[in-house]
């Protein structure tokens, strides 16, 4: 009898007791500005230099006003190297060319701002190893997709600490080639056989720190490190996919940097959570000790890269459903005066290739018709800008 | 109806009427006179009528300037075969015991419900030195009642023991009433009071006892041992109060005893009777939040506190990630928290001790119990060896607590895991003979979870030891124990085949100690040693798997002696004014084998700072910290039921927690004081009032402190704690001071019982040291991560009938500090909104408020039962209030989003099944 009571008040209890809700109290705001520099010197580049100032936690999205134009930066070197200026091109950023560097000298940047002037710890360019492979994994049928880097540094002069960041491109494509297209300001039909929305391509950059360190290893190599992983569902794998990682040497100062920035944006909701404390990274204000600076600027000789692609057969997809039940209007009769443009307007468009059959007198009468992200890859977040390299023949 | 049947019996055996009350007698008989002229005298001069059954006559003393009264017939027949029963107007005189036992228990309640004294049924009964007087209603006779000289002070002695285990009961309150004396049983049970001759009744109360008397008639300096009747009604432990010894008369300030029986029926998460969340509901405990079984006593951090079970020290006091205590109540039998007056035998911690004793098995009888709850099952058994002489008692319990897990927030990271728990402890008593009884003890815990398949953590406590009591002479008793204490963790790792390790440490304690108590005059000197010998595996770091690169990494062991010689001296200087007085001297001898770095002195150690590498061999002393510890409490009785305490204490700590999360987690490793690590130093002044409503039905205190701690550990920016083989380069020195008042009401008796409290307190924190560079909040004082100011706590219980009761728990407090981003900024190469931080713990959560109610239902307490069940059934967050553990900010898809987590945000139902045989 009583263990009658105990299982079902079991039952009772599997409510939720735990809960997790948003909270956004009014803060106290800082009036404190606090500057924030994003970049890294790496030779015979381009390299951007992002400077911006720190705003109120109240706002939600970035103001204009953060973004710092007026500022000086230069590379300077430990060999009394101090290059031009670098060209501000608006939006807080700086452009600078960098030439050879030396593998004897430190490098670092200088900024003159407000008064004030910064400075990077001068550090020596690291030398970045090869990737030696970018690897996947699906360990479970239909489950999630797992991708690895793998790379070693024999020299013995390497650093142990590593960071890489990525960019994804795929392709997708609509449910239905579509052929016609209906153009609302004359309530007229057009055919475009080259199916200008069924293929498209999107893109994506990683939003997360992605570091490694060797340093509890014997050697000094990774095997299938772990960078990311993707529900095998997404649209990343339903026709071709490519991603290309980059790596690029970080020193252990860099990496401690890295990660705590990384366990203060992205790991604060556990149980047993280290208290945040203030971060700042390599840069001071050598005017005026006490102004705080965030970033960590970096010298490196050379990054390295590497891309794969996954194509969808390689892969255990579950089955996707999409809400692309076509809509058959008109069963080849003359549709009532402004009802193409009420289809339209209600989100429909034509799903046909071939619409000869319907064609009453030469006017092209569309029966098959979808909803518009049915038809349009680019309502699916695609754009038609095909990378270079993509392998397929088709636009 | 029972009454009245014994009631016929009763007259039907006075076969005897005397005729004597007709003889006129008016002035009191000399000396020694014939029975029955001292029955007629009575008789004559009091309203009573004698009935007396006597065989032949016989000659009884009286003394002089008696007058006639029920005491002049039962002094006068002290040490006879006969007893004095009274009943209404009727006194008989009777021969033999048959009828005393039975009539007794029903005449003495009638007498409780009257709150008289009424000398129902008189008889003296003379009582061996072995033996124990073990009712309430005889009187015993000690010493020689025919003695010529009656000395008019009377030195008594004794021990007083349970009735059930046999084993002595300590701290034991024997109190007569007029002219007031007291005395108070030793850790042996023994006692000693001074008392006038004659018929004196001593009063017995306590924590393991009903309260009750011993009646005796006092001829000489005598030896007199009590044995004290185990309470039968079960529902008489319905009463949830902390019991104290009487806070007006003892000593010590801030202590807080708790007798597990009486805490049973707190309403509780889960079900479970939990010590350490009974812990957590005494004014001046506090705890971050409700995942954490870690508690910051009086504004001191969670590993300032030692928790001792049966003398072996508890390093990880938590099951399942802090939701319970390890230490199944069952295996209990008290809980004793020094938060103020820390007794001179113990040290090692800076704020407190949890003194938690093991529970003795019955020696007498099988008995034992068995719980059945949502979350964990546990078995208590107790067994007789050899009867009245040797016991075991073992108890486990274990869990089936996967479940709970899924009830975790996704985000929390622990909803795909699976847990698993146990505990087992075992005691066992062996009285060697009158002197000598020896105990040994053990504990073992495990548990073990798994985030998922590749993440597995494990822990394990162990703890053996063994004590013997000696009782050297009537004022020398000795304590010796010696002991091994266990924890280690080991977590592994294996999502990464070519990264995959097993992260393992372990401590290691083993101790010898030794305590005496001398009792001399007015003084009561403790004194004693500990000596600990430490080992510890700061951190092995090993590959897991054939293909793991991972490099064996196994930072060298640390050594360590800490040795404590103290004497403390509690003196009654007057019956208002005692004072206790003790020192320790406490000793750490940092041991080789052991590398290690001197520091530039000017600078703050980092692996840049080095200027020398050193080395200890095996054995060798490599850094030694000395130092006194001092304790002091003095008491002053104002009145009769109100009394003033003031007390200073000095601490040192030679052990530190690593962790830089605010409760505890399971990578908490322990690291010890060295050439690098100073110990922790705290002192504490506190004073307090306390007062006894009369008969004892409200009991309140007040206390005020003020304490100060030096060389705590907090963490640099980015702190490497685990595998770090120089902790002292990812550690700042902090010092930190906390004050509070504590105001405390207490009912311990009647229907309605229970205890409320309100603490205001504050403590705070400073990273003073100049050779910081950036001080946390630019070294100025911050609040703990525990500075809840407020704090309100009510435990009460109301008993509807015996069998059926109902607990409530209240608990307010502000909202505990947490440290909020300063502000946001933009990374373009995210293309992510970021946060920084800036002053550590600027901001609050929301208040925490909480309600439990329970409710107790006894189905039978039958005495001729086979068993005894109970079932307690009710809610854990009434109100279902989503109380904040943590507030925290997440950079998520390019913005920033705040967020709140609750652990227990919804009423939690339980229901616990308890079977006693």
């Amino acid at each position: 009898m009583n263990a009658k009571i105990v299982s079902s008040l079991l039952i009772l209890t599997l409510l939720a007791t735990a809960c997790v809700s948003e909270y956004n109290p009014v803060l106290p705001s800082d009036d404190k500005k606090i500057l924030f520099v994003d970049g890294s010197i790496i030779e015979n580049t381009d390299v951007l230099f992002r400077i911006s100032q720190s705003f109120s936690l109240n706002e939600d999205t970035v103001p204009e006003e953060s973004f710092v134009n007026n500022a000086s930066l230069t590379i300077i070197g430990s060999n009394g190297y101090k290059s031009p200026a670098a060209i501000n091109e608006g939006k807080g950023t700086y452009r600078i060319p960098t030439g050879a560097l030396d593998d004897d000298v430190e490098y670092g940047i200088q900024i003159e701002y407000d008064g004030d002037t910064y400075q990077s710890a001068l550090s020596k360019p690291l030398h970045t190893p090869e990737i030696d492979s970018i690897s996947w994994t699906q360990p479970d049928s239909i489950g999630t997709v797992f991708f690895h880097v793998s790379t070693h540094d024999n020299t013995g002069a390497g650093t142990r600490f590593f960071m890489w960041n990525y960019t994804e491109d795929w392709e997708i494509k609509s449910v239905y080639p579509t052929a016609i297209f209906y153009r609302a300001e004359a309530d007229t039909f057009y055919v475009d056989w080259s199916l200008p929305y069924y293929y498209c391509w999107r893109k994506n950059e990683s939003g997360t720190f992605l570091i490694g360190s060797t340093e509890s290893l014997r050697e000094n190599k990774l095997v299938n490190k772990q960078l990311y992983e993707q529900g095998s569902e997404d649209d990343r794998f339903s026709e071709l996919y490519s991603v290309i990682v980059t790596q690029r040497a970080i020193s252990k100062d860099a990496y401690e940097y890295y990660q705590s920035i990384k366990k203060q944006n992205e790991d604060m909701d556990g149980l047993f959570t280290p208290q945040p404390s203030e971060i700042t990274g390599n840069i001071t204000c050598i005017t005026e000790p006490s102004k705080k600076v965030i970033g960590y600027v970096e010298t490196v000789k050379n990054r390295s890269q590497k891309r794969i692609f996954v194509y969808p057969e390689q892969l255990r997809r579950p089955v996707v459903y999409s809400d692309c039940d076509p809509l058959f209007l008109t069963n080849g009769k003359l549709p009532e005066p402004g009802q193409y443009a009420y289809f339209y307007k209600m989100g429909w468009r034509p799903a046909e290739i071939d619409s000869e059959s319907y064609a009453y007198h030469g006017i092209i009468i569309p029966s098959e018709w979808a909803l518009s992200h049915c038809t349009d890859c680019r309502d699916n977040g695609g754009t038609k800008n095909k990378p270079d390299f993509w392998p397929n023949w088709h636009w | 109806m029972k009454r009245f049947a014994i009631l016929c019996n009763f007259i039907l055996l006075c076969s005897f009427y005397s005729g004597l009350n007709a003889q006129q007698i008016q002035s009191a008989p000399k000396d020694s006179i014939p029975i029955e002229t001292l029955l007629s005298f009575v008789e004559t001069n009091t309203p009573y009528r004698i009935y007396a059954d006597i065989d032949s006559s016989f000659m009884v003393v009286i003394r002089d300037n008696d007058v006639p009264s029920v005491l002049l017939l039962q002094n006068a027949l002290a040490g006879s075969p006969y007893h004095v029963s009274l009943y209404h107007n009727n006194l008989f005189i009777l021969k033999g015991e048959a009828l005393k036992t039975r009539l007794s228990p029903l005449l003495t309640n009638r007498a409780q419900t009257q709150g008289t004294m009424v000398e129902n049924q008189i008889q003296t009964e003379r009582i061996e030195k072995t033996a124990f007087a073990n009712s309430e209603n005889l009187i015993y006779s000690v010493g020689d009642p025919y003695r010529k000289d009656i000395p008019g002070e009377i030195t008594l002695k004794g021990k007083v023991i349970d009735s059930k285990t046999r084993g002595p009961l300590p701290g034991v309150n024997i109190v007569l009433k007029e002219p007031h004396t007291t005395a108070v049983t030793d850790i042996n049970g023994n006692y000693v009071i001074k008392l006038p001759s004659g018929r004196i009744q001593l009063d017995l109360s306590g924590f393991n006892i009903k309260e009750s008397r011993r009646q005796l008639m006092v001829y000489d300096d005598e030896t007199f041992n009590i044995e004290i009747i185990e309470d039968i009604y079960e529902l008489d432990e319905v009463t949830i109060i902390a019991q104290r010894t009487d806070n007006v008369r003892s000593i010590q300030l801030g202590a807080e005893k708790l007798q597990i029986a009486k805490i049973k029926n707190i309403p509780a998460a889960f079900g479970e009777v939990d010590i350490l969340r009974v812990i957590q509901s005494l004014p001046g405990v506090k705890t971050v939040g409700e995942a954490s079984t870690g508690y910051n006593v009086r504004g001191g951090a969670t590993d300032q506190n030692l928790i001792l079970l049966n003398d072996g020290t508890i390093y990880n006091p938590n099951h399942l990630f802090g939701l319970f205590s390890a230490i199944g109540s069952d295996m209990v039998k008290e809980v004793v928290l020094y938060k103020s007056s820390i007794p001179a035998q113990y040290g090692g911690r800076v704020s407190s001790v949890l003194d938690i004793t093991g529970k003795e098995a019955n020696k007498e009888k099988f008995t034992g119990s068995a719980g059945l709850g949502l979350v964990t099952s546990q078995l208590t058994l107790e067994i007789p060896v050899i009867k009245e002489r040797t016991s075991v008692l073992v108890s486990g319990r274990t869990t089936y607590s996967d479940w709970i897990l899924k009830q975790l927030p996704e985000k929390s990271g622990y909803s795909n895991g699976t847990a698993g728990f146990y505990d087992m402890g075992t005691v066992i008593s062996h009285r060697i003979d009158e002197k000598n009884t020896l105990n040994v003890y053990g504990y073992y815990s495990r548990d073990r979870f798994e985030f998922s398949a590749n993440q597995q953590y494990a822990y394990n406590n162990l703890n053996a030891s063994a004590k013997w009591k000696r009782v050297f002479n009537d004022k020398l008793f000795g304590t010796f124990a010696a002991g091994y204490d266990h924890y280690d963790y080991k977590n592994t790792d294996t999502m990464n085949e070519a990264a995959a390790y097993a992260l393992s440490f372990d401590i290691n304690q083993l101790f010898v100690k030794a305590d005496f108590i001398y009792d001399w005059d007015k003084h009561q000197l403790n004194f004693g040693f500990k000596s600990m010998l430490y080992t510890i595996s700061p951190g092995n770091y090993e590959p897991v798997g054939e293909n793991s690169l991972v490099a064996l990494n196994r930072l060298q062991k640390e050594n360590a002696l800490e040795s404590a010689l103290y004497i403390e001296d509690q003196w009654n200087i007057t019956p208002k004014l005692s004072t206790t007085a003790g020192i320790r001297f406490s000793m750490f001898n940092a041991l080789g084998p052991r590398d290690y770095y001197r520091y530039n002195p000017d600078m703050l150690p980092y692996e840049s700072t080095i200027i020398d590498s050193l080395h200890a061999n095996a054995g060798q002393v490599s850094k030694t910290y000395i130092g006194p510890e001092f304790r002091l409490s003095a008491r002053y009785i104002l009145a009769d039921n109100l009394s003033a305490k003031a007390g200073f204490n000095t601490m040192r700590q030679y052990i530190h927690k690593l962790s830089n999360t605010v409760i505890m987690s399971p990578t908490d490793t322990w690291k010890l004081s060295d050439a690098n690590i100073r110990p922790q130093k705290g002192w504490q002044a506190a004073t307090g009032l306390y007062y006894n409503a009369p008969k004892k039905v409200w009991l309140a205190s007040v206390e005020v402190y003020y304490k100060e701690m030096n060389d705590y550990l907090d963490y640099r920016s980015g702190a490497r704690i685990l595998m770090n083989p120089h902790i002292e380069t990812d550690v700042i020195n902090t010092e930190g001071y906390a004050y509070g008042v504590e105001l405390s009401l207490k009912k311990e008796v009647g229907k309605l019982n229970g205890w409320a409290s309100y603490t205001y307190s504050r403590t705070f924190l400073r990273q003073s040291d100049k050779l910081i560079t950036r001080p946390v909040n630019n070294g100025d004082w911050y609040p703990t991560d525990y500075d809840k100011p407020h704090d309100f706590k009510l435990t009460g219980n109301y008993k509807f009938t015996q069998r059926y009761s109902c607990s409530v728990n209240i608990d307010y407090s502000t909202g505990r500090p947490a440290t909020i981003p300063a502000g946001k900024y933009y990374n373009p190469t995210l293309n992510a909104i970021q946060v920084f931080y800036s002053d550590r713990n600027a901001h609050r959560i929301p208040d925490y408020f909480r309600t439990d109610l329970s409710f107790n239902i006894e189905p039978s307490h039958k005495l001729t039962l086979l068993t005894h069940s109970s079932i307690s059934f009710g809610v854990y967050n009434l109100t279902g209030r989503q109380n904040v553990y943590s507030i925290y900010y997440l950079s998520e898809n390019g913005k920033i989003q705040g967020y709140k987590l609750s652990v227990f945000g919804t009423p939690i139902p339980f229901v616990t099944y308890n079977i006693k045989f």
